[in-house]
C-alpha cells in the first residue's frame, strides 16, 4: 500500500505554455481548497518557484559535447505526491552540467544549515544585494522554496553522460 | 499632470493603478510571470516622470495575493524610486501592505519590506 498517491507527473520539456496551464490547475481555492494559506497554497509557490526556476536557468548550453541519442539536457521531470496527511512532496529534476553541481550542492547545504530566523536574514540579505539582472529572481528562488516548505531541502545529483548528471530536489510541505 | 497608468490583472499578472491625479499607487492581484523585469519596466519608468512632478502625498497600496521571486526585485526597486522621492522632499509617501487574514505568507512578505524600506510603512490586515 502506498503512503502517498501520485498527483501529477510530467516528463518533458517546460515550456510557457506547460507552466500556464499548471498554475490554472493548481491555482490555491480552484478545487475548492483554502486560497489564503495552508497546504495548497504552499504547494502552489513552491511549484511555481520550483518551475520556473527550471525555466530560467535548467537548459545547460553544450559546449562541443557529443549528444547521445535519446538525451536531451532540456527535458525535465516533476512529481507531486500527496499523502494522507494533507501534505505533498514536489519532486523536480532536470539537467545540469556537472561544472554547476558545486555551486548549486554548496547554495542547498547553506540554506539547509539555517534556522527560521536567519533564513529570513539571508532571503532579505539576497534581496537587498541583487542587481538587476534580465533574469530577476536573484538566487531567491531556493531560500524562498525552503522558507515557504518549513523544512529541510532534500536533493540529488545523479551522474548521467558527457558532463552532465540529473539534479533532483525533493521539497516536503507538511500537511 | 502625468496620465494614469492602467493595466487589468490577468492570472499572472497584477491589476495596477497609477494616478497622477490622486497620488495613489496601487498594486492588487497575483504577480507570478516568468519575466517580471519586463512587465514592471513601465511601472518604474511611470514613477520617474510622476516624481518630476508629483503630488504633495502618494500613497502606494499593496493588495497581493502571492508573488514569484522574480517579482520580489521589482518590488523593491519600486520601493527603492519611492523612498528616492521621499527623501528629495517633493512628496510625502507612505505604504500600506495589505493581507488577507490567515495568510501568514503575505503578511511576513509585508514585515519583509518594511525592515528594507525606509519609508512610512504600515501592514494591514484586509
Amino acid at each position: 500500500m502506498l503512503k502517498e498517491d501520485v498527483i501529477l507527473f510530467y516528463q518533458g520539456k517546460v515550456t510557457r505554455e506547460f507552466l500556464d496551464s499548471l498554475y490554472q490547475m493548481a491555482e490555491p481555492g480552484v478545487n475548492g481548497g483554502n486560497r489564503t494559506s495552508g497546504p495548497n497554497k504552499k504547494l502552489f509557490n513552491i511549484l511555481v518557484e520550483s518551475l520556473q526556476n527550471i525555466y530560467q536557468h535548467g537548459t545547460p548550453v553544450l559546449t562541443g559535447a557529443t549528444v547521445e541519442p535519446g538525451f536531451d539536457p532540456a527535458n525535465t521531470v516533476f512529481i507531486i505526491l500527496g499523502n494522507k496527511d494533507g501534505g505533498y512532496r514536489v519532486v523536480t529534476g532536470n539537467h545540469l552540467s556537472n561544472e554547476d553541481i558545486p555551486g548549486l550542492r554548496a547554495d542547498i547545504e547553506k540554506i539547509n544549515s539555517l534556522e527560521r530566523s536567519d533564513l529570513r536574514a539571508y532571503y532579505l540579505e539576497k534581496l537587498r544585494a541583487a542587481e538587476s539582472s534580465e533574469k530577476g529572481g536573484a538566487g531567491l528562488g531556493l531560500i524562498d522554496i525552503a522558507r515557504k516548505s518549513g523544512n529541510k531541502l532534500d536533493y540529488r545529483f545523479d551522474s548521467m553522460t558527457n558532463g552532465y548528471s540529473f539534479f533532483s530536489l525533493i521539497v516536503k510541505i507538511d500537511g | 499632470m502625468i496620465a494614469d497608468f492602467v493595466l487589468e490583472g490577468t492570472p499572472k499578472t497584477p491589476s495596477i493603478k497609477f494616478s497622477g491625479e490622486t497620488g495613489v499607487l496601487e498594486i492588487s492581484g497575483k504577480s507570478i510571470p516568468e519575466n517580471s523585469v519586463d512587465f514592471y519596466r513601465p511601472m518604474l519608468n511611470w514613477i520617474d516622470s510622476y516624481s518630476a512632478e508629483p503630488l504633495a502625498n502618494t500613497q502606494v497600496k499593496i493588495m497581493l495575493e502571492y508573488f514569484n521571486t522574480s517579482s520580489s526585485k521589482c518590488l523593491l526597486d519600486i520601493f527603492r524610486k519611492l523612498e528616492a522621492l521621499k527623501k528629495s522632499g517633493r512628496s510625502a509617501v507612505e505604504v500600506a501592505w495589505h493581507y488577507e487574514d490567515g495568510d501568514e505568507d503575505m503578511m511576513e512578505a509585508g514585515d519583509d519590506y518594511r525592515s528594507l524600506v525606509n519609508l512610512p510603512f504600515q501592514i494591514v490586515q484586509m
